[in-house]
Order: C-alpha cells, then sequence, then structure tokens
C-alpha cells in the first residue's frame, strides 16, 4: 500500500499548483459545507424574499462546486503520471509495477468520487430527501463519470481531434449522469453499477494483460498495414492550417453533437434543487454549452508550440506570425462555435426557453470561445501560476455569468454588464497575448514529443 | 551449485519475420561486470529486453533468478535494476519526488546511498524533471535503479549523456556496486574505452548472434594482429587460419586474426618464411577489426 499511498500523494501534490488547487479545493469545501449547514436556506434565485442578495447566494452555491471541481483538478496529475509510468518500462520493473499503478488509480477515482458525492449531498440537507440514499447514488455515479473524466484528461492530453470528441462526450457524461441520478430517485442504480464494474474490469484486463495483448496487437497491426497499406494523411487546406492543427474543423464541430444528445437524454426530466417540475430550466443547459464553447475555444492552447516550426521556415516577424495564427484558429474555431449556437437554439426553442435568456445565451457561449481562444494563446511557454489563476477566475466567471443568464429575475442591466465584462476581458486577453507573442522565447517553448507527432 | 542470475538458452527474437537475434546463449553469475558492444542495430537494447522480460523471446528460453523473464515475479523484480536507454521520468515530478514514487514500490530503499550520490552527482532534489539537462536527467534514471541496491543491475547506453567527469564517477559506482561479489552489471555501450575499463567479461553481438563471450584477456589473446616480414615478396593467398583482414604489400603484410594462440606463430612463420610479430589489440581496435 506504501506505493498507492506514494503515487496518490503525487497526484494531488506532484506540482506547487496542483498542491495548491488541491488545497484550495478542500477549503471551498469546507467553507461551503459551513455556508450551507449554518447559513439560511437559499431561496433568492427562485424570487422569494432572502436574506442574502442574488450575487451572494450565487457565490454560497457554487463555492462547494468550485471546490469540488479544484479536486477534480488537482487530481489531473494522475493520468499524465499513470500514462507516463505504464507506457513505460518502469510498469514492468518495478514489483507489481501494473497492479500497484492500476489501484493508484483506482484509489484516486474512488476519493475524488466520494468527496463530491459528500458535497454534493450537503445540497439536500434541507430538503425531506435522506442524505444516506443521495450519497449512496451520487458516489455510484460519480465513480463512473469520474473514470470517465480522468480519461478524458488522458485523451485531451494527447491533442488529437478525435481525443477530444472522446473527450468532451465523457466530460458531459461526468458533468450530467451525477445529477441526473440524483434528482431522479427512481432511476435505477444498476446500470451505474454494472457500467463501472464493466469499465473498471475492462481497463484493468486491458492493463494488466497489455505484455501478452501486445504482441499480438502489434502483429495484427502490421499484418494490416501489409494489407491495406499504411494510414496517410488526407486532410486538405494551406500549409499553416496543416501545420497548426486547423486544416479540418468539421470533424470536433459535427462531433459536439454527439456529446449534446447524451446531455439531451440525461437531462431529460431534470428539474435542480429547488425548482417546481414545470419550471422552464436552462441552467444546466447553459452552463454546458458555456463549457463546450471553452473546450473549442481552447484549441489554441497548443498554437505557440505548433507555431515554432512556422517561424523557422516562413519569413514572418513574431507580429506577423501573431496575425496568421489568430486567423487561423478563428477560422477553424468558427465551425464548432456555429455549430454550438445552432444548437442552443434548438434547445432553447425545444424547451421554451425565455426568448431574453436565449439571446443571451448565445452572447455567452460566443464571448466563451473568445476567452478561451485568447486564453489559449497566452500561454507561449509552460503554465505558470498567473496563467494557471488567470484560467480557473475565467472558468469560474463563465459559470457563475451562465447562472445569472439562465435566472429569471436577474435584471438585464446586470447580464450586459457580465456580458460586457467578459467581451472586454477577451479583449485584454487579446492585447496580452499579442504583447507576449512580440516576445516570444522559442527556447521556453519546444513542442514535446506527442505535440511534434500531432502536429 | 548456484543458480545463475540470469541464463540463456538458443534464444531468439524475431519482429514480424525480420531476425534481431537468434541463437544466444549466455549465462550471468554473481561479480560479472558485462560489457555489451555491438553495432547500431545489432540486437543490443533486444538482448537486453528480453533478459528483462519486456517482449517474449521467438525461440529459446532466458530465466532470471530462476524464473522465466517474461513471467518474472515482483519477489525477483525487487532485486533487479534497470536504466533505459532514453529516461523514462515524469516531467511535472521534482526529482524528490520521482525517486519517493520509485523508492516506494520497493522493500528496502537505500536512502543514504541515493543521499550521497546526489550530493556527489550534483543532481538536486528539488529540481523540477523538466528543468534538467540531459545529463542530470540521466544521472536521475542511474540513482532510480541504484536505490535498491539491486542484485542485478542491467543498462543501455547509460553513460551516453554524461560528461566524463560524471562518466567516471558513474563507473565507480558501478565498480563499487559489483565489489561485493553478490551482484552482477550487464550494460551496452558505445563507449569501448569504459567497456574495457569496467567489465570482466566481454558480449559482442554482431549480425544478430552474440560474436563473442568471454573474458577481457581472452578476448585479447585470441583476437591479435599478426605483422609478417619476408625477404622475398609474399604469396598471393597467405593462408593465415581464421584472418580477419589481411594488409598486403609487397614482402609485408599485416592480418588480424581470430582464436590466435602462440602455438600457431611457429607454423605461420615457417609456411610463409617470414618473420611474424604479434601486436595485442585495445578493444576498440579488436570491435574495429570485427566489424570492418
Amino acid at each position: 500500500m506504501k506505493a498507492v499511498a506514494r503515487l496518490m500523494l503525487a497526484y494531488f501534490t506532484g506540482t506547487r499548483l496542483l498542491a495548491a488547487t488541491t488545497a484550495l479545493g478542500v477549503v471551498c469545501i469546507a467553507g461551503g459545507t459551513a455556508a450551507l449547514l449554518y447559513l439560511p436556506p437559499l431561496v433568492a434565485q427562485h424570487g422569494l424574499p432572502s436574506r442574502f442578495t442574488l450575487a451572494q447566494e450565487t457565490a454560497i452555491t457554487m463555492l462547494p462546486v468550485a471546490g469540488i471541481l479544484c479536486v477534480v483538478f488537482g487530481a489531473s496529475l494522475m493520468p499524465v503520471v499513470f500514462t507516463r509510468l505504464a507506457t513505460s518500462h518502469y510498469a514492468h520493473v518495478l514489483p507489481y509495477g501494473r497492479a500497484k499503478l492500476l489501484l493508484s488509480a483506482f484509489c484516486t477515482v474512488a476519493v475524488v468520487a466520494a468527496v463530491a458525492s459528500g458535497t454534493a449531498s450537503l445540497y439536500y440537507l434541507q430538503t425531506p430527501v435522506p442524505i444516506g440514499l443521495v450519497f449512496e447514488r451520487a458516489f455510484t455515479v460519480s465513480l463512473l463519470a469520474y473514470t470517465l473524466l480522468y480519461i478524458v484528461l488522458w485523451f485531451i492530453g494527447r491533442s488529437h481531434s478525435i481525443g477530444k470528441l472522446v473527450g468532451l462526450a465523457a466530460a458531459i457524461a461526468a458533468l450530467v449522469l451525477p445529477l441526473r441520478f440524483v434528482a431522479a430517485p427512481s432511476t435505477s442504480l444498476v446500470g451505474p453499477w454494472i457500467a463501472c464494474a464493466l469499465l473498471w474490469a475492462a481497463l484493468t484486463a486491458g492493463f494488466l494483460s497489455a505484455p501478452r495483448i501486445a504482441p499480438i496487437t502489434a502483429r495484427l497491426k502490421h499484418s494490416l498495414a501489409e494489407r491495406f497499406g499504411a494510414a496517410s494523411y488526407r486532410g486538405g487546406g494551406r500549409e499553416i492550417d496543416f501545420m497548426l492543427g486547423t486544416a479540418n474543423p468539421w470533424p470536433l464541430a459535427l462531433g459536439q453533437i454527439a456529446p449534446i444528445l447524451i446531455a439531451g437524454y440525461y437531462l431529460r426530466g431534470f428539474v435542480p434543487v429547488g425548482f417546481a417540475p414545470n419550471d422552464a430550466t436552462p441552467h444546466p443547459w447553459l452552463f454546458f454549452m458555456t463549457i463546450l464553447s471553452v473546450v473549442s475555444g481552447a484549441m489554441t492552447s497548443v498554437a505557440a508550440t505548433r507555431s515554432r516550426a512556422l517561424w523557422l521556415r516562413a519569413h514572418w516577424t513574431r507580429e506577423e506570425l501573431f496575425a496568421r495564427v489568430e486567423r487561423a484558429f478563428w477560422a477553424s474555431a468558427c465551425f464548432p462555435l456555429g455549430v454550438l449556437l445552432v444548437a442552443l437554439v434548438v434547445v432553447g426553442s425545444y424547451l421554451a426557453m425565455p426568448t431574453r435568456t436565449l439571446a443571451f445565451g448565445l452572447g455567452l457561449v460566443s464571448v466563451g470561445t473568445a476567452l478561451a481562444t485568447y486564453l489559449g494563446l497566452l500561454i507561449t511557454a509552460a503554465i505558470g501560476w498567473r496563467i494557471a489563476v488567470l484560467a480557473v477566475a475565467t472558468m469560474l466567471a463563465l459559470m457563475i455569468a451562465s447562472m445569472y443568464v439562465a435566472t429569471p429575475a436577474t435584471p438585464t442591466t446586470t447580464i450586459v454588464a457580465l456580458e460586457g465584462g467578459l467581451a472586454a476581458a477577451a479583449l485584454v486577453y487579446r492585447q496580452l497575448a499579442a504583447r507576449r507573442w512580440a516576445h516570444l522565447d522559442w527556447m521556453l517553448c519546444r513542442p514535446d514529443s506527442a505535440t511534434r507527432a500531432a502536429a | 551449485m548456484s543458480v545463475p542470475y540470469v541464463a540463456a538458452h538458443r534464444l531468439g527474437k524475431a519482429f514480424y519475420g525480420k531476425t534481431v537475434l537468434e541463437d544466444v546463449s549466455f549465462s550471468v553469475e554473481p561479480g560479472d561486470i558485462v560489457g555489451v558492444l555491438g553495432k547500431n542495430g545489432a540486437g543490443k537494447t533486444t538482448l537486453l529486453e528480453l533478459v528483462l522480460g519486456f517482449s517474449p523471446p521467438t525461440a529459446g528460453r532466458v530465466e532470471v533468478f530462476g524464473h522465466p523473464s517474461f513471467r518474472l515475479p515482483g519477489a525477483a523484480k525487487a532485486r533487479l535494476g534497470f536504466v533505459p536507454q532514453q529516461d523514462e521520468l515524469v516531467n511535472s515530478l521534482t526529482a524528490a519526488d520521482q525517486i519517493g514514487v520509485i523508492a516506494s514500490f520497493y522493500p528496502r530503499w537505500d536512502d543514504e546511498l541515493i543521499n550521497g550520490l546526489s550530493r556527489a552527482w550534483e543532481v538536486d532534489p528539488s529540481e523540477r524533471i523538466k528543468g534538467m539537462s540531459v545529463g542530470q536527467r540521466q544521472k536521475l534514471s542511474i540513482l532510480l535503479a541504484l536505490g535498491h541496491r539491486p542484485d542485478l543491475l542491467i543498462l543501455d547506453e547509460p553513460v551516453a549523456s554524461l560528461d566524463p567527469v560524471a562518466r567516471r564517477q558513474f563507473l565507480e559506482q558501478i565498480i563499487d556496486v559489483a565489489a561485493d561479489g553478490r551482484r552482477a552489471v550487464v550494460f551496452s555501450s558505445h563507449i569501448v574505452s569504459d567497456v574495457e575499463r569496467l567489465a570482466n567479461k566481454i558480449w559482442i553481438v554482431k549480425d544478430h548472434r552474440l560474436y563473442w563471450q568471454g573474458d577481457f584477456d581472452s578476448l585479447k589473446d585470441s583476437i591479435v594482429r599478426l605483422h609478417i616480414r619476408a625477404a622475398r615478396a609474399l604469396p598471393d593467398a597467405l593462408a593465415v587460419p581464421n584472418a580477419l583482414s589481411v594488409q598486403r604489400n609487397g614482402s609485408t603484410a599485416t592480418v588480424v586474426v581470430r582464436d590466435w594462440s602462440d602455438a600457431l606463430r611457429g607454423d605461420v612463420a615457417e609456411r610463409l618464411g617470414a618473420e611474424v610479430e604479434v601486436e595485442p589489440l585495445t578493444l576498440e581496435d579488436i570491435f574495429l577489426e570485427l566489424h570492418r
């Protein structure tokens, strides 16, 4: 167990940033728990008289959620360390290496799921629903959901379009599944348990038998390649798009439909705590669409490393390079953004969302893509403290804004101010990114082997 | 009789029908320091990886501590140390974290040894791995393989990225590791002088076979350069047994021969009617002659 515990410690505290994120998560959960336990009930967002302002209530409500997110992402080193050790000679040379690695991954997911479920149960403290039942349901589904989420992080880390699509699907499932199963007590837990057992059984079997399977799959691949020829690149477009990975935006754009359909299935009949069954509830939809807009925009985070080869080949100044890269990524991001906007209109019409909510929702999704695009362009070296804090603050701001936009009681001026502020932040990010690119240090911006291969 | 640490019998490996190793047999005993030499692509890494059990052999068998290497139990792995050709460190971690993670897998870990070596090799435990130079990373990889004081240490090109000072320190450490006679080291290297200085057994991999295996002195006695000087022009066919290379120039010739013994000297001299001078070769010369 020593190795499992040490690995888990490394997952949560391997870098200063992750250690701080995990600590922040614990503080937020503790603070949120205290607030939900000892403060009067939060009712302002339903239009009822409250001792708090809407902003205060939103902050109190979001605090434990932010804490869960921090803990979840505090362990985001797990896929990195796990993959590195699992694909290296260490997996074979270390005593019981594979078994201990796998156990550490399972324990990490179980700990995160337990923290998330325990925190989620707090929201039901002041409702007639039994807390034990809520925890059981939340834990069951969270275990499945967070397993998928960490697989997502691994896929996203690989920077392939297919990985991003699978990532999006799993992220939506990870975020939506617990809500669905906790909010609908009649739903059976048998399905998630079977899914969870099958998923972990498949992971265990595949991982532990990998050394025996590898020669067989290698032979199979080789014989397939001999029979059908090696895979070749069939994309088109300009050289700059090919090198930046923006040549074909359609897989990502159309691929978003799958997670939206999955979310649609699970959000059917979903009613957040405190809402009447017939209330129009755009909250989760706006929340998820905003997250999707950020993911499609965040592709620019690899722009600087991929541009290195461009700068070496083309006779552009750093300023010219930034302008061309910005244009290329926007040209690519327009496709997923367009699909998202159409999807939001379709969902909004189907759910009969108020026109004002839908209109501001479209604006929010667009601003989300812009913010993520320029935040990504700001990453011109390793992700440091400032970028990390900016990214977390931006995500939180977008999530809070989505709640405000979805709440009918929010004054229009507040929403305009919020979205205007976010748009202004995007412009500031653009200026900062342009300044960074003007002084881009290529020695600090080397592509790793995976990025080189992908590019 | 004690079980050898490694025993291979008629070992072979092929990838997609292409032979990489063929009919290789050897053993490694406690106290052995084996230097593996061979050109690029000769099969050195494959040989070491078969010993470690990364892949099953396609022919023959190899056993480590009496167990088939492909199914090595955890207890046997705890006696094994390995340094790969390219480091496999986790960039996001600090050196101390990486050491902590790897150390936690072993039932015993010599912190004193690792701390001492870290200081001597100037590896800063608080430094993040992604900020380390290639040499620093290689040193850290070696530290990770030494910490549990393995009985069998296998190193694939361990010094390729080290400067001469670090290389010398590393070689001294390897000698220390093997000095108690209980441990064994198998290492491959392109730096022949290191192998010459360190190894007490040499394996030369050539054309996917173990062309030579034995102690260094036997190798030096076996492969020599003959300087032949005759009073008249030498015949076209010199007919020197086991000649690896021949350079003729009228009445003189230089011949590198294999399986040489002093008993052959008189025979060659008499047959050619010439003086035969025997020049021992350095390991580097032997290696070059074998691959000429």
